[in-house]
This record gives C-alpha cells, sequence and structure tokens, in this order.
C-alpha cells in the first residue's frame, strides 16, 4: 500500500512540473543546420537556439532550448509543452490559426534542390522529397502528387545527394550549407518565392508575444540581431530588403 | 461527428498507405519466412562454418534496432547498390524477421520428441524425408503461435519505413497530422487501420491452427 | 534349417564414461524369435537399437554375412530391413492412422497411394483395428496405439522385427492385446528380437531367450534351458525376484 502511495505521488510529481516562470522553454527542431543542430559537445545550438538565448536574456530568463520534432511543434505550443517554438516557421494563415507569430526575425524562402544542374528546371511531375509538417511539401503540392515525407530537411537532402527522388524543396541557407557540409551531386536549382519567419507563441499568451516583439526590436536597433546572422551567414538576413 | 467527417475525408489516402504497408509486410515476410527455414537448416547442419554464419547473423538482428538497420539499408549501400525504398524496407524487415522466424522455428523443432525421429528413420526415412513428412509439419503446428505473433510485429514494425519517406499507413498519419496541427485524430484513426490489419492476421492464424488441429 | 541373418562381434558401447554394452557376441538367425531380458540397465534395449543403426557402436556387425557400416553403407536403406516397435509407440500424431502406415511405404518404396491404401486396410484388420483408419492416434489407447505401430512397421515388409519393450508403458489389460498380436506375429516367416519384462511371454513365444546384465550377456538358450534349470546366480536371482 505504501509502495502503490509513493509511486502515485512519483507519478504525480514528474507529471504536473510546475510551470517554471524564471525559465524561457523554447522548442528547436534540431536537425536543421546552421538553424538548429547539435554540435559537437552535444548541446543545441544554430541560429535558432541563439535567437532564443538573447531574448531569454531580455526577458530576463534562463534560456531552455529544447529537441522536438518540427511536424509536432505547432501541437506541443497547443498544448503547452513549451513557451515558444524558435524553430524557423514560416508565418503562414493556415499556422496562425493555431498559434502567434512575432514580426519576422529573418527572411528567406522556399528552394528548389536538384542534382542535376541545369537550371530552372521544370518541377511538374517529379519526385519531390520535403521535410513533414513544412511549408515546403505546399509549395511542392503545386507541382505533383509524388511528395516524399522526412522527418528532417537533411534527410531528404541526404536521400537526394544518394541518388533519390529528384528534387528536394527547403530553406536556401540550409540547402547550401549542407552542400557546403560535403553532401555531394546536389545544387541550388532556383527559389520558390519568398517568406518571413517568425517565432510561434501559443494563442493565449498575448504577453509572451509582446515581449518577444519588444526583445526582437531592441536586438535590431542595437544591432545583435544582424550580428548574429553575419557571424552564421556572412550576409544579413534579418532584414526584408537584403534577404535576396 | 468531426471524427467521422475526418475519417471519411481521410479515407482514400489511408487506404493508399494500407496498400502499401501490405505490399511492404507481405513482401518482406516472403522474403523472410523462407529464410528462416532455410538459417534455421543451416543452423542444424552439421557444417560448422554454416552454423557459426547463422549464430553471426541472428546476433547482428538482435543486437541492433529495425530502424538502424532499415537506414543502412536505405542510405548505407546506396555505393554498392541502390535498393528502391520499397525494396529497402522490405529486405531489411525481411532480414530482420527471418533471424526471429529462424529462432521460432528452431524452437519448434527442438520440441519435437526424439521419438518421431527414431520411428521416422526406422521406417528408412532419410533425414530431408523424415523432416519434410514427420517433423515440419509438426512443428509447424507447434510455432503457429509464434509465426502469427511475428507476422503482427512485423506489419506493425513496418510504420518504420515512415523514416525513409514511405507513405504507408504511419507516414500518412503524421503528415496528415502535421499539416491539419491535429496529430491525436489522425494517430486514432491510423490505430483503427492497424487494428483491421491485425485482426485479418489474427483471424488467419486461428483458422490455420483450425485446420492443422489434432490432439497433441 | 537355421540361417545365420544377424552376427556380432566383439560389440562395445558406453554413454561417456559408462559402458553398456561389454564385448557382445551374438548371432541372430532368420525366422527365429528371440527374447532378451534382464533387470533395467543391462543394456537390452541399447543392443536392439544398434541392430538397426539407431545407436552407433564399436565392433563387428554382419548382415547376412555382410560387412555393415562399410564404405558405401547406406544407413537409410539398412534400416529397411528392420521394423522397430518402441516403448511409447511414437505413431506420427499429425497423421491418421492410415496415413502414418502408408507414409513410409509411399515415400521411401514408392509404393502407389491406392495399393498403400489396399495394404494399410489389410493390416489394419489383421491387427484388429479397420474400422481405426480415419482416427488420429491419440485417440486411440495405448493397446490400440501399439498395435498400429505393429501395423506400420509391417508395412515395409522387413524381414526383422525389433520389440523394444512393446508392452511396458501398458496396463495389463492392453498388454494382452498386444501380446496377441505380435503372437499372431510367430506364424509368419519374421525374424523377431524382443526385448521384455513378460517372463510369460518370453518364455512361452520365443524360440530362445538371452539373459542380459549389466552389459553383459550371461547366459542363452531354450526358454525352458533359461526359466527351468537357470545355471548362474544372476539369473537365478532375477527369476526369482520376478515371481
Amino acid at each position: 500500500m505504501k509502495y502503490i502511495t509513493i509511486i502515485t505521488m512519483l507519478i504525480i510529481c514528474i507529471g504536473c512540473q510546475q510551470q517554471d516562470s524564471k525559465n524561457f522553454k523554447f522548442a528547436v527542431s534540431g536537425e536543421f543546420k546552421p538553424f538548429s543542430y547539435i554540435d559537437k559537445k552535444g548541446s543545441l545550438n544554430g541560429f535558432d537556439v541563439e535567437v532564443g538565448r538573447l531574448i531569454s536574456a531580455k526577458l530576463g530568463l534562463e534560456a531552455k532550448p529544447i529537441r522536438y520534432k518540427f511536424a509536432g511543434m505547432i501541437e506541443g505550443l497547443k498544448a503547452g509543452r513549451f513557451d515558444a517554438a524558435v524553430a524557423s516557421h514560416t508565418i503562414t494563415e493556415e499556422r496562425k490559426k493555431f498559434v502567434n507569430f512575432s514580426s519576422p526575425y529573418y527572411y528567406s524562402g522556399p528552394h528548389v534542390f536538384s542534382r542535376s544542374d541545369a537550371k530552372d528546371i521544370s518541377l511538374k511531375d517529379l519526385e519531390i522529397a520535403v521535410s513533414k509538417g513544412s511549408t515546403y511539401e505546399k509549395a511542392a503540392k503545386k507541382y505533383t502528387n509524388n511528395i516524399k515525407v522526412y522527418d528532417s530537411d537533411i534527410t531528404a537532402l541526404e536521400a537526394l545527394s544518394k541518388g533519390r527522388h529528384q528534387v528536394v524543396i527547403t530553406d536556401l541557407i540550409t540547402g547550401s550549407m549542407a552542400i557546403k557540409n560535403g553532401l555531394e551531386n546536389i545544387h541550388a536549382n532556383q527559389s520558390l518565392g519568398a517568406s518571413a519567419q517568425g517565432i510561434a507563441i501559443a494563442k493565449e499568451n498575448k504577453k509572451l508575444q509582446d515581449q518577444i516583439n519588444t526583445a526582437l526590436k531592441e536586438m535590431r536597433s542595437n544591432g545583435t540581431l544582424k550580428q548574429l546572422s553575419m557571424k552564421y551567414f556572412k550576409r544579413d538576413i534579418t532584414s526584408k530588403d537584403n534577404s535576396k | 461527428m468531426n471524427f467521422l467527417i475526418t475519417f471519411m475525408d481521410s479515407a482514400p489516402l489511408f487506404l493508399k498507405g494500407m496498400g502499401l504497408t501490405l505490399l511492404i509486410t507481405c513482401l518482406s515476410l516472403l522474403f523472410a519466412t523462407p529464410l528462416g527455414l532455410l538459417v534455421m537448416a543451416a543452423g542444424k547442419s552439421q557444417n560448422r562454418l554454416l552454423k557459426a554464419f547463422t549464430r553471426f547473423y541472428i546476433y547482428l538482428v538482435r543486437g541492433t534496432p529495425l530502424i538502424v538497420q532499415i537506414f543502412i539499408l536505405y542510405f548505407g549501400l546506396t555505393d554498392i547498390i541502390k535498393l528502391e525504398e520499397t525494396i529497402a524496407a522490405s529486405l531489411a524487415l525481411a532480414f530482420h524477421n527471418g533471424a526471429y522466424l529462424a529462432e521460432i522455428f528452431r524452437g519448434a523443432i527442438d520440441s519435437i520428441s526424439k521419438g518421431q525421429f527414431e520411428a521416422a528413420k526406422s521406417l528408412g526415412m532419410s533425414r530431408l524425408l523424415t523432416y519434410r513428412k514427420i517433423i515440419l509439419p509438426q512443428a509447424f503446428k507447434r510455432a503457429l503461435p509464434s509465426i502469427g505473433n511475428q507476422f503482427i510485429i512485423a506489419l506493425k514494425d513496418s510504420s518504420l519505413a515512415a523514416f525513409i519517406s514511405m507513405n504507408e499507413l504511419f507516414n500518412i498519419a503524421t503528415t496528415l497530422g502535421a499539416n491539419n496541427f491535429d496529430q491525436m485524430t489522425y494517430l486514432l484513426i491510423v490505430s483503427i487501420y492497424y487494428l483491421i490489419l491485425v485482426s485479418f492476421i489474427t483471424l488467419m492464424t486461428n483458422l490455420l491452427e483450425k485446420r492443422y488441429f489434432y490432439v497433441e | 534349417m537355421l540361417n545365420e541373418i544377424i552376427k556380432l562381434e566383439k560389440v562395445n558401447k558406453s554413454f561417456g564414461v559408462q559402458k553398456v554394452l561389454k564385448d557382445i557376441n551374438l548371432s541372430f538367425n532368420a525366422g527365429e524369435v528371440t527374447g532378451i531380458i534382464g533387470p533395467s540397465g543391462s543394456g537390452k534395449t541399447t543392443l536392439i537399437r544398434c541392430l538397426n543403426y539407431l545407436e552407433n557402436f564399436e565392433g563387428n556387425y554382419l548382415f547376412k554375412n555382410e560387412e555393415t557400416n562399410r564404405t558405401g553403407f547406406n544407413v537409410d536403406k539398412f534400416r529397411i530391413h528392420f521394423g522397430m516397435i518402441f516403448q511409447h509407440f511414437n505413431l506420427f500424431p499429425h497423421l491418421n492412422v492410415r496415413e502414418n502406415i502408408c507414409v513410409a511405404p509411399i515415400h521411401v518404396k514408392g509404393i502407389l497411394k491406392s495399393e498403400a491404401r489396399e495394404m494399410a486396410e489389410n493390416l489394419l484388420t489383421k491387427v484388429g483395428l479397420s474400422n481405426k483408419a480415419d482416427q488420429y492416434p491419440n485417440n486411440l489407447s495405448g493397446g490400440q496405439k501399439q498395435r498400429v505401430a505393429i501395423a506400420r512397421s509391417l508395412a515395409m515388409q522387413p524381414e526383422i522385427l525389433l520389440f523394444d519393450e512393446p508392452t511396458s508403458a501398458l496396463d495389463p489389460e492392453m498388454s494382452i492385446e498386444v501380446l496377441e498380436t505380435i503372437r499372431e506375429l510367430k506364424d509368419n516367416d519374421l525374424t523377431m528380437i524382443v526385448v521384455t519384462h513378460e517372463m510369460k511371454f518370453a518364455e512361452e513365444v520365443s524360440d530362445r531367450v538371452i539373459f542380459m546384465d549389466e552389459g553383459s550377456i550371461i547366459e542363452t538358450g531354450s526358454p525352458k534351458e533359461i526359466f527351468n534349470s537357470p545355471k548362474t546366480d544372476r539369473l537365478i536371482k532375477f527369476i526369482k525376484g520376478r515371481e
């Protein structure tokens, strides 16, 4: 009996971890180099992670990045598993139905990667691989029904480089970085438009949204956001005009 | 009500996924069953090298996760041979289940009494004939529940093919879940499809058990 | 007209360190019925299991004056000369009675199915089980099982029948029906070697009785000699203990 009581208490303790008000818990994918990845020391790192850390500092909270599958992030946010997702989400009307977004923290766009180096190939009816739950899947649907879905963009790119599928649609920077990091036989082919990436916050947490927006504004005006971009990409992707 | 509508709306996609799940499972079991028999036979042979090889194979399969085996076949071997993903997934599953089936067969054969071998021998039956006519049919009957079990495991394990982008049941569920921001609903729906498939295997096993019934 | 069919010379057999057969020299004549008696563990079962090579052993084994185990010796073919009846029947539980009888003739000898079926019916009539052809073994009584086993052996038309304690797993009533069946076989020209605990039966049915103890043959003789005037202390003690 005593044993059961102890077990029950334990379960309750674990189950009801108090929302720690001293932490800023934010989700990153960890599979989207260089925006988020696991570094050699085993900790989460990358542009998204550092943006999250800077915001934490501005909010006066301790940064707690956690790894979460991209495809489940919006739902994780709804369920209150973390405070925000700093995970390169493209701001879309569809996502806005479920979560709030901060003002954009960088600009990018879906980009086509292919094995062939012919310019501007037609995507019609090609086999396109994308990551699950991404806006790239939407983009691909305009051209084909033959879509292969992976859990991460990097895995999709690796499959492409190993001779599978015909093209991958992903972020230009992520794709270029993967090529730089050793994925062979693949090339950046064409841009499919521009997008603005935002930090996702739970609907009911209006206060946090405002705080994050203020923090982002400050980081823009004092140049820290730009610095971070220069560090990772050698150019400024944080303002709309420079994103091309 | 909403659930029903979602269920109906998603049915065409899920049915397609179910077809693929069935295809991978059937293909893999079609390879795995003879493979298991072969490995079991090799393990029973007098040849030491063959015996050591089967032990190593079973050791490898049991010692590594199936998802790792799938990824190795999908990514690792591309320099040697590029396996189409259906084949890669089926082969990985076959490779995996072959080892487990071999163990099931071996266990069943070891459970047949020595007297059966001796009776067959004393009637002048060769080793091969003894196995074919006397031992294997009895072993098959005893192994049936375990074989059915392994087939069910194979079916459910085929969901791991989602990780190499196969649009089988599980991948359809998680993709729809991600795109509609509603994993729960689609996971419940996909559970129904899996339950239907598993019920089918259970039914088949029960029928076979009835068909091969005799008092032991 | 006695005709030597089996000859064992200096046969030795051990399980690990335990010697179970010690320097056995023994021959059997065609058409003769031999009873082998002796206490448990005396090696009598092992001895007849050597005769159809269910056990390997050291020593010489001549069958119809020909060396067995020579190069090119085919043990599967050799075993066709023998039928064996086991203590625990060892019927094939997944086959019905008819199939139990037919399986070896069809697949070993290549006899036509229809022929084998007919033979099975005849044999079943002979052992008094003509109505059991479609039954599965485990629906039969012990005595019926053993009679099916006898029919199964006979279907291969062996020259020699080996009985390994055919009634010791049966209660007395069932033993009687099995012993009756064996007795009836005596009228054929079959060579029979019967390991048994049934002294009365051994005395009555055998042309010759062998008494074994501790892996050796202690006495051999006609049933009268063995049971009425035993020579060795061990046999006297054994027979007394039995009565």
